[in-house]
């Protein structure tokens, strides 16, 4: 399925997104297990289809838990998407709601977008729902500290 | 002590969740209440530059905490249903295992609001705390209203 690119982003950006796709793809335990597909990126807006495997169920559903974690990442992704770069960044808090459950193998389309940039700080806001029904699954509110750096101890903002 | 009989319906709640397994969780009793451990490894991490877990990972772990909490002082046969959760990050966590304590903030007939915090190296520096809120629904009002 092809990927629909929305208006306001760079060549330069695409063409680094797809390289830290393909290295998380490849390369990032969790990133590969939960298999995010991306299926629209514009500016300061992402959407993923993901379909989870049982490895994420609490009984016959999945657990609420993972979509905490995909919101996490995707949150992130809306606001490299804003930024038109993709600049080291941490999660200060994240809010999550869980609505329905959904059965593992089900298709989750999963949205985010980028509020809002003030300062060194980006608020963003995202939704998983179910795509053939399009009941919601949860929802989540993230703040994000942009320009963070690599570094090695443990302090993070 | 603990209560041998919830300490059991915990590990077991743990042994019959893909997802906890997954987590790696596992809990010890203690004099102060139950204390929650997830044991690392790779697929946890989320920020391979600086090997970070990532930060829904965690969030992730705080909330099957708070849940089996949920379960240990509830009525057995009550379900446990996690509504929502605001975590902060204090700290990145290393990649190593992470420790979780609980506090009740209020545990009433329909709903349990928990305070977890997170811990790896000092147990007065947490890694993260969140607030979480918890769906009870005891035998008596699931034989009343099994749609609600």
């Amino acid at each position: 399925m092809t990927i629909e690119i929305g208006n306001g982003l760079s060549k330069d950006f695409l063409d680094t997104l797809e390289a830290s796709r393909a290295f998380l793809e490849k390369e990032h335990h969790l990133i590969r297990k939960i298999g995010l597909k991306t299926r629209r990126l514009a500016k300061g807006e992402v959407v993923f289809e993901v379909s989870l495997s049982e490895d994420f169920a609490d009984g016959d559903t999945l657990h609420g838990g993972i979509f905490t974690i995909i919101l996490d990442t995707i949150l992130a992704y809306s606001v490299y998407a804003e930024l038109n770069a993709m600049t080291p960044m941490a999660t200060i808090n994240l809010k999550t709601d869980h609505f329905a459950e959904a059965a593992p193998g089900t298709n989750i389309l999963c949205t985010a977008k980028c509020d809002g940039v003030k300062n060194d700080i980006a608020f963003c806001t995202g939704r998983a729902i179910i795509a053939a029904s399009g009941e919601l699954v949860a929802s989540a509110a993230g703040t994000f500290m942009i320009n963070t750096r690599p570094i090695t101890s443990a302090t993070r903002l | 002590m603990f209560d041998d009989q919830v300490l059991l319906r915990v590990e077991e709640r743990i042994k019959a969740s893909n997802m906890m397994q997954w987590l790696g969780l596992s809990v010890e009793p203690s004099d102060q209440g139950l204390i929650y451990h997830m044991g690392f490894c790779e697929e946890h991490i989320g920020n391979p530059v600086i090997r970070a877990i990532h930060g829904g990972v965690i969030s992730c772990f705080l909330e099957n905490a708070a849940l089996l909490e949920a379960l240990a002082q509830a009525p057995q046969g009550t379900e446990v249903n996690i509504i929502s959760t605001h975590i902060s990050y204090l700290a990145s966590a290393k990649a190593k295992d992470i420790e979780a304590r609980i506090a009740t903030a209020k545990f009433g007939r329909r709903m349990g609001f928990f305070e977890a915090s997170a811990f790896q190296d000092h147990q007065k520096k947490p890694i993260a705390r969140a607030a979480i809120g918890i769906r009870l629904k005891r035998p008596e009002e699931q034989s009343l209203s099994p749609q609600t």
